[in-house]
């Protein structure tokens, strides 16, 4: 393979890996949004960029930007251990986009603290993931025999509230009472203010990406004819 | 626009992509309709000589470019590795599961089922928990209960049911029989089974007012508006304490599987209710209502003959040597009565029998989760 054609290659796989794992994150929450008992449409959007950090960070580093892409190789291993049913989808991507950093045909030129800036911009990523699950919000739910649903006090089902790190563990019950067909629980909800906080950390880790120099900052300007 | 040899120029920043936006797309575009460019390219991307110019070799330089590769070797080595064992992952999550041990949707079939037989047959009990267990080639769907007592919870145990390639185990629980015992199921036959949904198989007792005659049990057996199967038939001897005067408890009866065989019951349930008296034939399993009051009375004679062997196998509520005898004498007669039959079949059949047998109390005994792991009798 001539080596134009593989670095033309590259440059598709990672786009193109980059828009798929966008794609599934949007159907995935698409797919909880629709569900019954799925987050707001506000967060799910939340939760989507959030996830799609990553594949953000691939899409910039084709900017000129090559050795931003070991970045994305480790902050979508960061994403895959902090939401793990993710992980599979994850560490795939993880591995094409860390396959494609090294037949790079040459190592993209890079100062000193690009080695401890780049694992800090990753680790970032966790953030807003954090941010939406750091502070619990249950919601328990009573369905009437007569279809009516009603949110209860999830503290008398023993779902704490408050500032503890907790995924989204899903929870259902459901009791023999008569009148009641079910009683479900979550034991944390993504809130307004949540999915707020978490978009706008989102929306400056992006910046902060793009803050990222680009080859011809590190090397100098190009001569141009 | 740039030259051609303006072009060349700029492929060691094309490779490095240090080159601002518009040179590196021009240069892209150049590159696709020009082979003596792209071949240029291929002499300037992968191998740096520059440093060979003067001729002489950094011996430093070779052996960390030497161990440079070794290392690209080994992580190569690793990385293919990883991608081996994502392989296998992929395959066993994305193929075995979902075609091999889900196939026709059986996974959710039998997480609501596992579910909602747990909380139907212990009433006021509350999932507390629901956990699926998913590997490549099982799911093991577990249900805690608790029952609410005063402020808190007790809790009663867990009931889990094992989806495999092939078959459905019952992992601990799978036909649920460690809860029958404590169903208060009267007059609730009907809806747990609407709630069962079609396609279950169930096994439910039915009892009668009064008895009716062998020859109804039998025709509620073999009618053609229901497809379910009578395994199990009980004779009333209540009514041989009018006779003899020995106390029977209210609604006494004695019964024979008319397709089970004994060994499926323990000695003693068996001995007491079903009046089993050993012996020879008693793997016979009698086909029809008659052949099971056949059977009755050969295992009471049994134990009319054989006193010692009664009193061993009977409950002492159940039976003295004494009231089998009464019994046995009561059942002689030409048509003594059905007063209980246990049918077992898909629900939607079961409730069809429901409707034709107009029985006065039913229960749920047993549920088999469609059928995946024991068949119930005839089925």
């Amino acid at each position: 393979m001539t080596m134009f054609r593989q670095i033309k290659r590259n440059r598709r796989i990672v786009a193109g890996t980059a828009v798929l794992v966008m794609v599934l994150a949007v159907a995935m929450m698409t797919i909880g949004v629709l569900a019954d008992d799925g987050p707001g449409v506000f967060q799910a959007i939340a939760t989507v960029a959030a996830l799609a950090l990553p594949a953000v960070f691939a899409l910039i580093s084709l900017d000129r930007r090559p050795s931003l892409l070991p970045g994305a190789v480790m902050a979508a291993l960061i994403a895959g251990v902090l939401v793990l049913e993710l992980l599979p989808l994850w560490l795939v991507v993880a591995i094409v986009w860390g396959m494609v950093a090294r037949t790079r045909p040459r190592p993209a030129p890079e100062p000193r603290w690009a080695w401890f800036g780049r694992p800090l911009l990753a680790a970032v990523v966790a953030v807003p993931i954090l941010l939406m699950f750091s502070h619990l919000d249950p919601v328990c739910t009573v369905t009437y025999t007569d279809g009516r649903v009603e949110q209860v006090d999830a503290a008398t089902h023993g779902y704490p509230t408050g500032w503890r790190f907790s995924f989204g563990t899903y929870t259902t019950g459901s009791e023999s009472v008569s009148g009641v067909t079910a009683q479900a629980c979550s034991s944390d909800t993504v809130v307004w203010w949540e999915a707020t906080v978490s978009l706008i950390a989102t929306a400056g880790i992006v910046l902060l990406a793009r803050r990222w120099p680009t080859g011809n900052q590190l090397v100098g300007p190009t001569q141009s004819y | 626009m740039k030259t051609h040899d303006q072009i060349q120029d700029l492929l060691e920043g094309y490779v490095d992509e240090t080159l601002d936006r518009d040179t590196y797309r021009a240069v892209d575009e150049h590159l696709a309709g020009c082979e003596e460019c792209r071949t240029i390219l291929d002499g300037v991307a992968p191998v740096d000589l520059s440093g060979l110019a003067g001729g002489a070799v950094d011996q430093r330089m070779l052996r960390r470019s030497v161990r440079r590769a070794m290392w690209r070797t080994v992580i190569d080595a690793a990385l293919m590795l990883v991608a081996l064992v994502m392989a296998v992952w992929l395959v066993g999550t994305f193929v075995v599961q979902p075609l091999i041990v889900n196939r026709g949707g059986r996974a959710a079939t039998a997480a609501r089922a596992t579910y909602d037989l747990a909380v139907m047959f212990n009433e006021g009990a509350a999932v507390t928990e629901f956990d699926i267990d998913s590997t490549w080639f099982r799911r093991v769907f577990t249900v805690d209960l608790s029952l609410p007592v005063g402020s808190g919870m007790v809790e009663v145990g867990s009931v889990s049911t094992r989806l495999g390639m092939v078959g459905f185990g019952d992992a601990g629980g799978g036909r649920l029989w460690p809860y029958v015992e404590n169903l208060d199921t009267d007059g609730d036959a009907q809806v747990g089974l609407e709630r069962l949904g079609s396609g279950t198989v169930a096994t439910v007792a039915v009892r009668f007012g009064e008895p009716i005659s062998i020859g109804r049990a039998q025709q509620l057996a073999d009618s053609s508006a229901h497809d379910v199967r009578v395994v199990w038939a009980g004779f009333p001897v209540d009514a041989a304490e009018e006779r003899s005067g020995l106390p029977f408890e209210p609604g006494s009866m004695v019964g024979y599987g008319t397709c089970l065989g004994p060994e499926t019951m323990d000695d003693d349930f068996f001995g007491a209710t079903s009046a089993s008296g050993g012996g020879p034939s008693t793997r016979f399993w009698p086909a029809s209502i008659d052949g099971a009051l056949t059977e009755v009375r050969r295992a009471l004679r049994n134990l009319v003959d054989q006193p010692a062997l009664a009193t061993e196998l009977a409950q002492p509520e159940a039976g003295s040597p004494e009231r089998i005898k009464q019994a046995l004498a009561y059942l002689s007669q030409p048509d003594p009565g059905v007063v209980s039959l246990v049918v077992t079949g898909p629900t939607s059949e079961i409730l069809g029998f429901l409707d034709e047998a107009e029985a006065t109390w039913t229960a749920v005994l047993a549920v088999d989760l469609y059928n995946w792991s024991i068949p119930v009798c005839g089925r």
